[in-house]
């Protein structure tokens, strides 16, 4: 018996009982940040509809490749934090913390290009709501998608600020040994975060960038 | 003998390092149709086929990266009403507003016309400057 029973909570009638509890309350958080994306979602699909072709035109605005390098960004990280939970179940903390370490760095380099960009939009007077002042498209539903685009990519990228915070903290527990092949609820909770915020970048990406092209 | 709860039950080993690597390579496959895909000119089936490239990344990073496909009944349950509901707002809200009246749907849609004299200027800077009435606005 080692260390372990240390970690199991009076209410709980064993360890396995815990862990299924702490996972089960991670989906259900899950759930409510999939409703809260969902109402935006529906949003931007109301006025897609409503406005086609002025939301094909506002898309032109978007930086294509920035938000593709981003992609790639986002994909690649997620299997890095992926790779650090198998190898510390695996007894590999030092790697894994390696591991989370360089999926919190290329969460920064998402963040700065993110920054890069709404400079971008920002000279170009590419903005939401009232602020929008560009010359093309000045269509019924241009600024709409502009305001969608700052709404969403902007949640998510708080969203983005939280788990790259939540990796540090991570990072740092794991290299400093306190995660085993037996308890590591914690990074896998965290992990299933970041793996979320990925998900709802997959679908920003096509709505948002690709529609023009 | 008797279960002892602070014993720790073997542990789950969940996806093999080999199995993630090889996920972690189709989702930048997939990414890279997504975005090659996108410019072809698929008409109508453009955004039914990149939301299919959406959901089978998102499905590949939500049953092995998020072990929602070695996780019990009940995170599953969890995540497939989530899931659920958020698909029938969009879909009914989508439904309401595609099937109305045109008239009734504010400003409907216009066509990418733009410049001096096109619909969308006028719309954008109205040049009257009298009221109905024959008054000085």
């Amino acid at each position: 018996m080692s260390g372990e029973a240390s970690y199991r909570a009076e209410q709980f009638g064993s360890y396995a009982a815990q862990k299924h509890a702490a996972r089960l309350g991670m989906w259900i958080f899950i759930g409510t940040e999939i409703l809260l994306f969902g109402g935006l979602f529906c949003a931007y699909a109301m006025y897609r509809t409503v406005y086609p072709d002025a939301f094909v035109a506002a898309s032109r605005h978007m930086d294509v490749t920035i938000g593709t390098v981003n992609t790639y960004v986002l994909l690649v990280s997620s299997v890095f934090v992926a790779l650090a939970l198998a190898l510390v179940r695996r007894e590999r903390e030092l790697l894994a913390a390696g591991c989370l370490t360089v999926a919190m760095l290329l969460g920064l380099t998402f963040l700065a290009l993110k920054g890069v960009e709404y400079s971008e939009h920002a000279r170009d007077h590419v903005l939401p709501g009232v602020w929008y002042a560009v010359d093309s498209p000045r269509l019924p539903g241009s600024s709409l998608f502009i305001t969608l685009y700052f709404l969403m990519t902007g949640l998510h990228a708080i969203h983005m600020t939280v788990a790259v915070g939540v990796l540090a903290v991570l990072a740092f527990r794991t290299g400093a040994g306190q995660f085993t092949p037996t308890y590591h609820a914690p990074l896998e909770l965290g992990a299933m975060y970041w793996h979320l915020v990925d998900v709802i970048w997959v679908f920003l990406y096509p709505m948002f960038y690709l529609l023009a092209r | 003998m008797a279960h002892d709860p602070n014993v720790v039950e073997a542990e789950e080993t969940g996806p093999g390092i080999g199995l993630l690597l090889l996920v972690g390579l189709a989702l930048l496959i997939l990414a890279t149709a997504t975005f090659l895909v996108s410019g072809l000119h698929l008409g109508a089936w453009h955004t039914p086929v990149a939301f299919a490239f959406a959901v089978a990344k998102a499905s590949l990073i939500i049953l092995i990266f998020m072990e929602l496909g070695y996780h019990g009944g009940g995170s599953r349950f969890v995540f497939g009403i989530s899931v659920f509901f958020v698909l029938l707002l969009i879909s009914f809200v989508v439904l309401d507003v595609d099937t109305r009246f045109r008239p009734t749907v504010p400003p409907g849609p216009h066509p990418v016309l733009e410049g001096k004299g096109s619909p969308a200027d006028v719309y954008q800077t109205p040049t009257q400057t009298t009221g109905p009435r024959g008054q000085e606005r």
